[in-house]
């Protein structure tokens, strides 16, 4: 094997040896979350040396990428799914093993390594390219671990394609040099070595799979609704989502809640949506009309609570516009409370609540849906689902959410 | 060329055993935390606040305790009759006048004074835009108490009388303007004539539905004390109480 092969093997061997890094940082961040809490997530190009919190903002690209459904499989067969970076860590070990083979046993320059390490970094790259268009057309943030294991795909291929290139001359030399191989001896090879492959990228698959514990149990542990009955006419119908005739399901919301944005937002792309039948119950965490808050979580909620109200077979709109403007209805500063300006945009964009708004007979309605709250003894945060009766448990609202909602809808 | 190999083997069995092992005991422990409950940054979760009734600071052991008997012997707990008249009432609540307007006085920012003309129930303008208001603001309480009361200037049945009228114009307001099927479960009515608790000038500042000019005057004469006091009493205190009873 010649020096530049050997040197080739080393630019392969880093380029592994990263990849397995990051993607190893970023399964054991995944794996972490399968307790059901959160955890601050590695998100650096240096993963283990910098210190991690839950509220670090720099980590906010990987959270949405490990959160989103593009980080795993089988999410509604196994809580949370199979994280893909668990073949990741297994193809990247794969081109280690073969980087610190080649070059121990000064062999490398053979077909059959040369194969599964270019096979190896093509795969490697190929997912790259697709996780790297999923970051920029559908999360439009970028985990930095997984950008560590993009650049790290970039030298394993640029390696292993050098590596392959090499190795033609040095295989050349070596038959002139009386080495001889034939063409059987190689096929044999090759197939071991793509063997070896899939048995280091199914492996950790197969064992995670065989270790995750029963979720079905903590499912149903969350609580149910006191009662199912609506006598007040509290429950908001939320427009075009879900079936009508699909399973109960009362999405309890705050406007002016992000999790709640993100979470509607995920619920209703997800595929089990279409069986599911919603209503909206208002819960606004603002101390304007809430007397269980001591402080204003989301100060000018009630402005919107109300607003849906008025709005009734059109609260859904209402919501979403919430949603959408979140950021400008922020409060700008300590002092600031910005009820006059939400109320301002809320009266811009549906006038004819106007006269509603303010009237006591809205009050009296809001009231009932927070005390709606209170005869169910719902906790006091948002957001929640209720399907069928049954809570939905914060825990599995993120990674658990399709697991949990194939459980509560029964399809499992 | 069959050291090759067996270095390859053996290159390959670690890694697989690294992988394996390290994928078992990654997930092995993240189940033992979700069986134990323990955390991984040590952290116990805090128990989320529940949905409950009011309870503020004005709901003190001795004002739920006179709400409660007043409550449960004017038919608001557990049914029967609604409303409490004045000598049923000094013996339901068992303490004196003095005692009872002093309970009353914490809900100054809550409450309301409705105010009557002389021998008249009828609700002016102002008072049905306070009524209306003060229904509407229930937030999380679960009693709204209407206590009505006459001035000193008619005979004691008389007054007894305006006083019942006032209480169930209020009543009958509520009940057409909200047509509220929970009502009945929400609304004390209490009437008390002239013979208990008449309202002094410290009510002046409650929140009237119609100015009192006597209440002005920094300085009164006596009859002019005299007749602020029946214009403060012609009337009907409104108010939800945020206590859990």
């Amino acid at each position: 094997m010649s020096k530049k092969t050997y040197l080739f093997f080393t630019i392969a061997l880093i380029g592994a040896a990263l990849g397995l890094f990051y993607s190893g940082f970023s399964t054991s961040d995944f794996v972490a979350h399968l307790d059901r809490q959160l955890h601050p997530v590695s998100c650096s190009l240096l993963p283990g040396l910098t210190e991690t919190t839950m509220l670090d903002q720099g980590a906010e690209g990987c959270k949405v990428a490990m959160f989103s459904p593009y980080s795993s499989f089988w999410r509604d067969r196994y809580w949370g799914g199979v994280p893909w970076s668990l073949f990741a860590m297994g193809l990247f070990g794969f081109a280690l093993a073969v980087s610190v083979w080649g070059l121990a046993s000064r062999k490398g320059h053979h077909l059959a390594p040369n194969i599964g390490l270019l096979l190896a970094a093509l795969v490697a790259v190929a997912a790259s390219l697709v996780f790297f268009s999923i970051s920029v057309r559908h999360l439009h943030e970028f985990c930095k671990t997984c950008v560590g294991t993009y650049i790290a795909s970039g030298i394993l291929v640029l390696g292993a394609a050098l590596v392959f290139v090499s190795s033609i001359g040095d295989r050349r030399r070596a038959s002139e040099a009386g080495e001889k191989t034939t063409g059987l001896a190689n096929v044999i090879a090759i197939l071991v070595v793509l063997v070896e492959m899939g048995l280091a990228s199914v492996l950790p698959v197969a064992l995670f799979v065989n270790t995750v514990p029963d979720y079905g149990k903590y499912i149903s542990e969350c609580g149910t609704l006191k009662s199912r009955e609506d006598k007040n006419n509290v429950l908001l119908p939320l427009g075009k989502a879900g079936a009508a005739s699909g399973a109960e399901s009362i999405l309890v919301v705050d406007p002016l809640c992000p999790a709640c944005a993100a979470f509607h937002k995920r619920i209703q792309e997800a595929p089990f949506a279409s069986k599911m039948s919603f209503k909206l119950a208002i819960l606004p965490l603002d101390v304007e009309c809430n007397w269980m808050m001591t402080d204003s979580m989301h100060p000018g909620a009630c402005v919107l609570a109300k607003a849906m109200i008025c709005a009734r077979d059109k609260a859904g709109e209402i919501l979403e516009f919430s949603y959408a403007n979140q950021k400008e209805f922020r409060p700008k500063d300590k002092a600031d409370n910005p009820s006059a300006r939400i109320r301002e945009a809320v009266l811009k964009a549906w006038p004819q609540v106007k006269d509603c708004l303010d009237s006591p007979d809205t009050k009296i309605a809001l009231n009932k849906s927070l005390n709606w709250a209170v005869d169910q003894s719902l906790p006091v945060l948002t957001p929640q689902l209720y399907v069928n009766g049954q809570r939905l448990c914060d825990e599995d609202t993120d990674l658990g959410l399709d697991y949990a909602m194939s459980r509560l809808l029964g399809s499992k | 060329m069959k050291i090759a190999w067996i270095l390859n083997a053996v290159v390959m069995v670690v890694l697989l055993a690294a992988l394996g092992s390290g994928t078992r005991s990654m997930v092995q422990a993240a189940a033992h935390r979700l069986e134990t409950g323990e955390s991984l940054e040590g952290q116990k979760k805090p128990a989320p606040l529940i949905a409950s009734k009011a309870e503020v600071a004005y709901c003190t052991d001795e004002l739920k305790s006179v709400l409660r008997r007043v409550l449960t012997n004017c038919g608001l707990i557990g049914g029967g009759r609604r409303g409490c008249q004045p000598n049923e009432l000094r013996n339901v609540a068992q303490i004196s006048d003095a005692d009872f307007n002093a309970l009353f006085k914490s809900l100054d920012k809550r409450a309301g004074i409705i105010l009557f003309d002389p021998e008249k129930d009828e609700l002016d303008a102002g008072a049905k835009a306070m009524l209306e208001k003060a229904w509407a603001d229930q937030r999380g309480a679960s009693y709204f108490f209407v206590v009505a009361r006459a001035s000193t200037d008619d005979t004691t049945e008389k007054n007894r009388m305006y006083s019942h009228k006032r209480a169930n114009s209020v009543l009958f307001y509520l009940q057409e303007r909200f047509k509220d099927p929970e009502l009945d479960q929400k609304l004390g009515l209490l009437w008390l004539g002239e013979e208990y608790a008449q309202l002094d000038q410290n009510f002046c500042n409650w929140n009237l539905n119609r100015p009192v000019a006597e209440c002005q005057k920094e300085v009164r004469t006596k009859a002019e004390d005299v007749q602020m006091t029946k214009e403060l009493n012609r009337s009907a205190i409104i108010s939800w109480i945020d206590c859990r009873l």
